[in-house]
């Protein structure tokens, strides 16, 4: 009989150097990813785009002078001064468009984070319990908000909130954040249902058997395992999610239910808008227009890429150590997809 | 651990049984009555150390499932699981995780039985993380020797699964489950996805693996031949119960099942002048619907009245149990 485990040294390795080594090994496909991104033409325009959102949100403010100083002549073309003109009050629409882009893109990316993290989890306890009395509460909740159409369930929930005037501990939510719970509310179910059946899928593997008889704890079986191989569809999902709450927040705002001025978000710079469509000021509709349109481009093109290039058969097609050896020792039997990979090596270059 | 002991059995099963729910219609529901599928009713087995027993027998004859409940990776739904000769049916918790490092499982298909997302070497470190042995350094020494054993070199260890053969995935499949150096170990058709060349090659490592480490090995096996040549014991299973099991070359020479004798018979002989038994009439009957008395009755070129009325009675003769009404 063997001796029980005499070769090994019982206990868990170095702290730091495990968390680090997580980390890296958490990190590496998306580096990964963003490496291979930059090869093909939609990767490149969504790359190109979400940089340049990002300048506009983390470096505008910055740069653009105030966005509800009234300092200029009002409704002028734009021009040297005003690159993107003013609006009936005086107002430069550049600062108002920069300041619109950093509430939108906020309001769009921590609805959808919030909902991504809070579904996933939600989901994944749903497959668990599948058939469970959680299971059956639970999708039966998610039917109910998915049964109401996204532009009546976002302003009713930030109405319900705005009249309670909700406060968490000290901080008073405002006007932006209950935009924010609202869409984030309103966007959870998708990813409870896409969470919930990706694992449902994903738990009767083997591989989901072989680490429960390799000893593995519930939290090693949920996020060692089933996360990971759920990730993909869920991460895709989310970026398009930011490109809905994007326009959510932009028509919900638009028809004065969401984000309430002097704010500038850029539902509420169309609304502005609007009223002085007619004298034709065509500059204060097309650029907060022009910006919603960027985004979501982006965000779809993102969402499309990140479905072909999480695929881990993808991994080491160009990039990564080279093989040492071509002809592999033992039969050839290769897994289903390497012919996939050719093709998409082929539409790469 | 108790001291080692060649007649004490690693493992045994006593009585052990396995039920599904069958999901059927309402109206079927409300005239019959739940159903209930016995995937394995009843079965006692014991394997000893260094001893390979083979499990034979049709697809959907409960085999695969007698092995994942003998791991508790199935309930059982009545007999015992004994480890050491201790009943550990109900453990749970760490006692199970600690019952878990000493009995592992080779699966049917390595391409499903392993985390895609991983490297090779994260994949054979796997059970050594979840167990916490040894450091980060320990470790990786530790997958090195073990993809020795198995025939794989270094390079293999830094790709990813889908950069493997078959027979590749199956080596690591095979290293990953003795890292945690159990004393009992099931393979379930380990070669059933593999080409028959590399098969034999696999086959050849579990005996190897078993001699050189004391395994108990379980052989789950659809393939007589090969089981032949490999096992000590072999079991025949039909519909959730065992029908005959006797040692290797025992079974081979005098089948007393006339089950075991159609399963020898289905073998291809060399001898184009050799005249084969009849075979066994008709497809295997609905596992959740399964014939009364004897199950394999229906299919049975000995069926008499008494098959359909008793279920025979186990009947041993030295190492040899045969349960059938027609044998004496």
């Amino acid at each position: 009989m063997i001796p029980a485990q005499s070769s090994l040294p019982s206990g868990p390795a170095a702290g730091p150097e495990r968390v680090l080594g997580r980390l890296r090994a958490a990190a590496a496909p998306v580096g990964r990813a963003a490496r291979l991104m930059t090869r093909r033409p939609a990767g490149i325009c969504a790359t190109v785009l979400v940089v340049l959102l990002a300048a506009v949100v983390l470096v505008g403010p910055w740069l653009a002078p105030d966005p509800n100083a009234q300092t200029a002549a009002p409704l002028t073309a734009p021009s040297g001064d005003h690159w993107m003109g003013t609006d009936n009050t005086g107002r430069d629409v550049l600062a108002r468009f920069v300041a619109g882009a950093r509430i939108s893109l906020l309001v769009a990316l921590v609805c959808t984070a919030a909902a991504t993290v809070v579904g996933t989890l939600i989901g994944m306890a749903a497959a668990l319990r599948a058939g469970g009395r959680f299971d059956i509460l639970t999708m039966r909740l998610t039917d109910v908000v998915m049964a109401f159409p996204l532009l009546v369930l976002v302003p009713v929930l930030s109405g319900v909130f705005t009249q309670k005037g909700i406060a968490v501990g000290p901080v008073e939510l405002d006007n932006v954040a209950i935009m924010a719970i609202a869409i984030g509310i309103a966007l959870t179910p998708v990813f409870v249902r896409l969470a919930r059946a990706s694992a449902l899928a994903e738990v009767r593997k083997d591989y989901m058997t072989a680490a429960r008889c390799l000893g593995a704890r519930r939290r090693d079986l949920v996020f060692g395992n089933l996360l990971p191989n759920i990730a993909t569809p869920i991460v895709v999902q989310a970026a398009f999610s930011v490109a809905v709450a994007i326009i959510v927040e932009a028509s919900v705002s638009f028809l004065g239910l969401g984000i309430q001025p002097p704010d500038a978000s850029w539902g509420t710079l169309l609304t502005d808008a609007r009223s002085q469509l007619l004298l034709g000021a065509w500059w204060l509709i097309l650029f907060p227009t022009l910006g919603i349109a960027a985004a979501v481009l982006a965000l779809t093109l993102l969402g499309d890429e990140l479905r072909d290039l999480l695929d881990p058969r993808m991994r080491r097609t160009f990039h990564g150590k080279p093989r040492r050896r071509a002809p592999q020792p033992e039969a050839a039997t290769e897994p289903a997809g390497r012919s996939a990979d050719g093709e998409l090596e082929e539409e790469i270059r | 651990m108790n001291a080692p002991d060649a007649a004490e059995p690693v493992i045994a099963a006593d009585n052990l049984s396995v039920r599904f729910p069958v999901h059927t219609g309402l109206r079927e529901r409300l005239r019959t009555g739940r159903r209930q599928l016995h995937a394995v009713d009843g079965v006692s087995l014991a394997v000893r150390a260094s001893e390979t027993v083979a499990l034979i027998g049709e697809s959907g004859s409960g085999k695969s499932t007698f092995g994942k409940a003998l791991l508790h990776l199935e309930t059982a739904h009545a007999g015992a699981i004994r480890f050491h000769g201790d009943d550990v049916t109900a453990a749970t918790g760490d006692r199970l995780r600690e019952l878990r490092r000493r009995r592992q499982l080779v699966f049917q298909n390595p391409y499903a039985a392993i985390n895609r997302r991983r490297l090779i070497r994260d994949v054979i470190a796997e059970p050594l993380r979840y167990h916490q042995l040894g450091r980060a350094d320990d470790r990786r020494a530790r997958v090195h020797d073990l993809a020795g054993l198995v025939g794989l070199s270094p390079e293999h260890l830094d790709r990813y699964p889908h950069e493997l053969s078959g027979g590749q995935l199956q080596r690591v499949v095979i290293a990953r489950a003795l890292a945690l150096e159990p004393e009992f170990l099931v393979a379930d058709e380990p070669t059933a996805s593999l080409d028959v060349s590399v098969g034999a090659q696999i086959v050849n490592l579990f005996a190897d693996m078993r001699d050189r480490f004391g395994l108990a090995l379980l052989y789950i096996s659809h393939d007589l031949p090969t089981v032949a040549h490999l096992a000590d014991r072999i079991a025949v299973m039909y519909l959730g119960r065992i029908v005959e099991s006797a040692p290797a070359a025992e079974l081979v020479e005098n089948p007393r099942h006339p089950y075991t004798q159609v399963l020898l018979a289905s073998v291809p002989r060399r001898d184009p002048g050799h005249r084969r038994t009849a075979p066994a009439r008709g497809e295997v009957p609905d596992a959740a619907d399964r014939p009364s008395g004897c199950h394999f009755r229906t299919r049975c070129p000995l069926a008499m009245p008494v098959c359909a009325e008793q279920v025979p009675a186990a009947q041993v003769h030295g190492e040899h149990m045969v349960a059938c009404h027609a044998a004496t």
